[in-house]
């Protein structure tokens, strides 16, 4: 019992000395992130602040992975259908906190999308290369809006070994508080090392891997209902995901690696427009301005 | 003269946006399942045609859950989405006059002014540097709700309240 308090105390104060210092291992914020592993250590689920935190950090990572759009017209145009879109959600918030929308056009021909916690997204170029309208766009957004705002990847990191590991950020920080206190305090020590590289395997499981048949769904299901809450035609979803089927495998192959079959997603969704379809007459396409926007 | 050079050019335009506007409306489809072509978009609609599996037609246009399709030789009318399948499109990997057909066929010229890119593969995730500064810049593109608002009110988008489908057995 004793010794337990003593550990905890080591780890509190090991967590303190790396959001003290503002540790940086390459460009990963090591202090942050063991801030943001503060929640685990007393057994706590992530708190939304929290989340925003590690959120970044991934998004850091996904948008490293490629290069950020030149376009800015196109990068407000997109963040404009998706905070209208996001503002029909209903994400977790807390006392003085708020689910931000940050929404990012990335430069590649592939057909991708992602979330982070925290409320940030990502979409590639080569999704609007062929996308028809402005209700096809929102239906991506929304997907992905909904994957946030039912904290899909927060759960799916609570769950998974690889999270434990992002968890242990807090465990790493104590080790560094130790390593200090012994051998003096190096910015690229092994540990504070771990830590980057733990983020980064939980960044790449999440988005290589995917976080489940079901929630995949679930973001399907609800997607349709986000956009006709926007005024969309949620029917928009169906021939975006016909678009999603049609494209060459090579181009979708983290969606192939991440989500059901598209026909099955399809069927789900047409499922779901089924139980909305008393609010479909007086949602729209948007056709014109999206054009207008992307050519 | 220049009048003339002006008039021809102005001929070219209109030829290569009518093209163009085809190429938008026209998508390449297959049919999934022997299927009744309606006159309307309705399934109490009078059938105008029968259709068969994986026969050949052209998405013209889609209203809510129905494509309007024509047939060869030039038979019209209405399927439901799920009767049919786009058909598969090629990579987009270079700057061939073909690809570029190709992108044009569900959508339109595109925004990727990259050619003969790769896209994002897991080894690009595993391999990535964390781009802290392109993420700042970033939020300069983020809009307030307000900005939403009044984007949503140009296109006449209206809020509704519609509440998820509960899961089953909870």
């Amino acid at each position: 019992m004793k010794s337990k308090f003593i550990y905890n105390s080591i780890l509190c104060i090991g967590l303190s000395f790396l959001l003290g210092c503002g540790l940086k291992v390459g460009n990963l914020d090591v202090g942050k992130l063991a801030s943001a592993g503060k929640g685990v250590l007393t057994g706590n689920k992530l708190s939304l602040k929290e989340q925003k935190v590690i959120g970044e950090q991934m998004t850091a990572i996904i948008v490293g992975s490629s290069k950020i759009h030149q376009n800015v017209e196109l990068q407000r145009y997109v963040n404009r259908v998706g905070q209208w879109v996001a503002m029909h959600a209903n994400p977790e918030t807390e006392k003085g906190v708020n689910t931000e929308w940050q929404f990012i056009v990335i430069d590649t021909p592939d057909f991708n999308a992602f979330s982070m916690p925290g409320g940030y997204v990502v979409i590639s170029s080569g999704v609007i290369d062929r996308l028809s309208s402005e209700a096809e766009l929102a239906g991506v957004l929304a997907h992905e809006i909904v994957h946030v705002e039912q904290k899909h990847q927060v759960r799916a990191i609570e769950k998974s070994k690889t999270y434990s590991n992002v968890g242990d950020l807090a465990f790493l920080a104590a080790d560094h508080y130790q390593t200090e206190k012994h051998g003096g305090y190096d910015q690229d020590s092994l540990k504070n090392r771990k830590i980057a590289s733990n983020l980064f395997n939980a960044t790449h499981n999440l988005y290589t891997k995917g976080i489940g048949r079901e929630d995949e769904l679930d973001a399907d299901e609800k997607a349709v209902v986000l956009m006709a809450r926007a005024g969309y035609d949620p029917y928009a979803y169906l021939s975006m995901m016909q678009i999603v089927e049609s494209i060459d495998d090579n181009r979708k192959t983290l969606i192939l690696a991440t989500h059901p079959k598209a026909k099955d997603r399809i069927h789900v969704a047409f499922n779901a427009i089924s139980h909305i379809e008393n609010y479909v007459s007086g949602t729209k396409v948007v056709e014109q301005r999206f054009l207008r926007q992307v050519q | 003269m220049n009048y003339r050079i002006l008039r021809r050019l102005g001929v070219g335009i209109i030829a290569f946006g009518a093209c163009y506007a085809s190429l938008l409306m026209a998508t390449p489809a297959k049919v999934v399942r022997d299927s009744s072509l309606k006159e309307k978009p309705s399934f109490k609609a009078t059938d105008v045609g029968q259709l068969a599996k994986n026969q050949d037609v052209e998405i013209l246009q889609r209203q809510r859950g129905w494509y309007k399709i024509s047939t060869q030789p030039t038979e019209q009318g209405w399927v439901t989405l799920l009767q049919v399948r786009f058909e598969a499109s090629l990579s987009k990997s270079g700057s061939s006059d073909l690809s570029k057909f190709v992108s044009l066929r569900q959508g339109h010229s595109g925004v990727t002014a990259t050619t003969g890119v790769r896209g994002i593969g897991e080894k690009d995730i595993k391999n990535a540097k964390a781009n802290f500064v392109a993420l700042e810049r970033a939020k300069q593109f983020k809009v307030t709700p307000q900005d939403a608002q009044f984007f949503a009110k140009q296109a006449a988008l209206r809020s509704q309240t519609i509440t998820y489908k509960k899961k089953e057995g909870k």
